[in-house]
């Protein structure tokens, strides 16, 4: 009877588009805005385009910052210099034409401190500009100090500083390069797992005879209700593994992000992953006796939150929460799941893996037990 | 008002669930500001690490590095052992792991071979690239130091102080200084809010009309077509207020000070402008479906996508100028580069360019409710 229950129920959920569209396909169209979204930082081809300056000389002024910056024009193709007067670039800036003027004055000070940079904002473009400022100082003072220390070291100093010498050698503590963004999939893949709540709802609407008309026969069916049950919960979570394996494929394959090469033990996660979104939903429709629309309003949100803390709409989530809650990071589904596919990246052994593994199941086993000790021998006494 | 006091019991009808979106989506804005409040303001200031190092150097420059490192960041020390350091940065207890060698001094000082120190960042960090150009930069100055025949000890202690200078930064506007309020964290992430909370709270009030029978009763009614229309719209009207008015009395007790400044009330009108194109959207949405979860699903869709591409959780400088191209065709797009422009303005005066995108998201409005108005015709006519 198993058997035929359960291809039964997998036929029946394959019927459902709803449920099949959460699961199979609107991890698909997230996962193409992340994409479309990230593009640009995962190939990191957009991000260090030329950032464009302005620089204005006053008359009288050096020629050493312009030429600095048309190096860096032409050579390292950092910036786009227009060289303009203080009124144009006013005015360039203000409608962000330009990220920052550079003033080039000309006074008795230290040759180094007659350039300052004005912006109207502060971010990575306007940071790379400073710092492009600060490095010219910075060498200035020092060829300045040389000078008066020992010039005749000056040649020797100048010809350090067309050399690049690599000081820091990668660390090996993980072989896999990983990029920030990569931890917005991971939440992917755990939203995706946890959208099994919609299922796990619909086997509880099933042995919930005030919920729907299925469920009132069965209640007064002679067979027992964990024999009509278990077939039911097996093909669910089937078919919720298999939608989440197609959405792993998706990104790795077709997306072509990179989430490690441990591609077993991935498929491992999303399965307890599929395991914890099925119970998940199972409770919460056992739960109370609600309407069904509440408690799909429920399980969404539940869904959606416990994604939301694990990162899939704030990449610093994770982080945030360590530093000031860290207890959610430990009980929070979404969370775990996120945490195990990192683990696997960066460690090597399987210990952080296998913490992971277990919280998520030992959650599975409560919600479990809680959905079988709410649906067992309910008596109604009037529906 | 027979139709409005339908409208209003459909509602209420529908409290306990509205109830539950309204406070987790409130939540998850208010988490959302102040953790990416956090995470900016490390972003743009110094930024401080957590450094562990293990300095095995006995000469100066080992001794110089650190003290140079100590300034900006907090040292830490290192774990013992290859697993301890890997749960340290697993748990975020460090960003960054240095290693120097014993004998750096001397083989640096020689010039000889590259890549001397290792460094380590957590897998995924962004601002680990940081201290790597940190580290950079005082090495460049000591090799300078070096190179002009200054001897070990002094290189070090002149290069601290050249890496002391900063560059000189100024803002073309002095308010284009101050770093963003709080408040602006919280009505950047009103959109998605907003979406979700419209979509299925007037989406599952206005499906009720739309239910097939129910809609034939009312159409042979001795109430004209128009009266119901109008007293349906004020419905909307009242909910969308009524959702306005709560976030924003929220917002006015959380960020008392900027909702009574010029940017607060901008930022209250940029709200109310887009709470009623997420009305219209909701309005469009529901053309389509014929249960809650079907209206589920599209509010996820349309929240999640509209708020990915349009900058609302990631910003906008980080897409691909395509996808930035294509955003521009997304009302919350329009709203997210307002809400930046309102923290520039200092009076009402300055604020024409916001009038204008205020206007851009209202003709969004209109287009959507155009598009929902036409699906409606057409469904009319396939019946």
């Amino acid at each position: 009877m198993f058997f035929r229950l359960y291809f039964y129920s997998i036929r029946q959920t394959v019927r459902q588009k709803l449920i099949m569209f959460w699961s199979l396909i609107f991890p698909v169209i997230l996962g193409t805005l992340f994409r479309a979204a990230f593009g640009g930082f995962m190939e990191e081809e957009v991000i260090f385009h030329q950032i464009p300056a302005a620089y204005v000389a006053e008359e009288g002024a050096s020629q050493t910052f312009a030429e600095t910056l048309k190096s860096l024009e032409e050579d390292s193709e950092l910036v786009e210099v227009l060289e303009t007067d203080s009124g144009k670039a006013e005015e360039l800036l203000k409608e962000e034409k330009v990220e920052g003027i550079y003033y080039n004055r000309a006074s008795d000070i230290e040759e180094g401190e007659k350039v300052t940079l004005t912006v109207t904002k502060q971010g990575m473009s306007q940071s790379i500009l400073s710092s492009i400022l600060e490095q010219y100082q910075r060498v200035f003072h020092t060829m300045g100090q040389i000078g008066r220390e020992n010039p005749s070291g000056l040649k020797a100093a100048a010809e350090v500083l067309g050399r690049q010498r690599q000081y820091l050698k990668e660390g090996t503590i993980s072989e896999t390069p990983k990029s920030a963004m990569t931890d917005y999939f991971y939440a992917l893949i755990a939203m995706n797992c946890l959208m099994g709540v919609s299922m796990g709802l619909q086997i509880a609407v099933g042995f919930k005879a005030n919920l729907s008309d299925l469920a009132a026969r069965r209640v007064v069916s002679g067979t027992s209700r964990y024999g009509m049950m278990m077939p039911d919960l097996a093909a669910k979570i089937t078919i919720q593994f298999l939608c989440t394996v197609f959405a792993v494929c998706y990104l790795m394959f077709a997306l072509k992000i990179p989430l490690g090469n441990k591609f077993g033990f991935i498929l491992l996660t999303t399965l307890v992953g599929s395991l914890v979104g099925i119970f998940l939903g199972f409770f919460i429709g056992a739960v109370g006796t609600y309407k069904e629309s509440v408690k799909e309003g429920i399980c969404v949100s539940c869904m959606l939150f416990s994604s939301f803390l694990s990162g899939l709409m704030m990449g610093n989530m994770y982080r945030f929460l360590e530093n000031n809650a860290p207890i959610v990071n430990r009980i929070n589904p979404a969370s775990l799941i996120v945490k195990a596919l990192y683990s696997l990246d960066i460690y090597e052994g399987y210990e952080k893996y296998t913490q992971c593994m277990v919280s998520l199941l030992v959650i599975v086993a409560v919600l479990g037990a809680g959905a079988f000790a709410l649906v067992r021998r309910e008596r109604y006494a009037s529906i | 008002m027979q139709v409005f006091k339908v409208f209003c019991k459909v509602t209420n009808k529908h409290k306990s669930q509205f109830l539950i979106y309204v406070i987790i989506y409130l939540f998850i804005a208010i988490a959302m500001s102040r953790s990416i409040q956090e995470s900016k303001v490390m972003e743009f200031d110094k930024v401080s690490l957590k450094v562990a190092v293990e300095n095995e150097d006995q000469g100066e420059l080992g001794k110089g590095l650190v003290s140079y490192l100590k300034g900006n960041n907090q040292i830490k020390k290192i774990p013992a052992g290859t697993e301890a350091l890997k749960d340290a940065m697993y748990y975020q207890e460090i960003d960054y792991v240095l290693v120097i060698p014993q004998d750096f001094t001397e083989q640096f000082a020689a010039g000889t071979g590259e890549e001397l120190l290792e460094g380590t960042a957590v897998p995924g960090s962004s601002t680990a690239s940081l201290i790597e150009n940190e580290i950079r930069q005082y090495l460049d100055t000591v090799e300078m130091y070096l190179a002009a025949g200054i001897n070990a000890s002094r290189a070090v202690e002149l290069s601290a102080a050249d890496m002391k200078r900063e560059a000189e930064v100024n803002f073309l506007e002095e308010n284009d200084s101050q770093p963003l309020s709080s408040g602006f964290y919280f009505f950047q992430y009103v959109p998605y809010v907003f979406l979700v909370i419209m979509i299925l709270g007037l989406g599952a009030v206005m499906k009720t009309f739309r239910d097939k029978d129910l809609s034939a009763r009312n159409k042979c009614s001795a109430m004209s077509f128009l009266q119901q229309n109008v007293q349906i719209i004020l419905g909307c009207i009242l909910f969308t207020l009524a959702v306005f008015a709560f976030f924003m009395a929220m917002a006015f007790c959380l960020y008392r000070t900027y909702m009574c400044s010029i940017q607060g009330l901008l930022s209250a009108v940029n709200a109310l402008v887009f709470s009623i194109c997420a009305a219209s959207i909701a309005w469009f949405c529901v053309q389509f479906v014929r249960s809650m979860p079907e209206l589920n699903v599209l509010s996820n869709i349309f929240s999640l996508s509209f708020s990915f591409l349009g900058g609302v959780f990631v910003s906008l400088e980080l897409m691909s100028e395509g996808v930035q191209k294509a955003a521009k065709f997304i009302p919350s797009y329009w709203y997210v580069i307002a809400n930046r422009e309102i923290q520039k303005v200092e009076s009402f005066a300055q604020a024409g360019s916001i009038y204008q995108l205020y206007l851009v998201v209202l003709v969004f409005a209109l287009a959507f409710f155009a598009a929902g108005l036409l699906v409606n015709r057409m469904k009319l006519r396939t019946v």
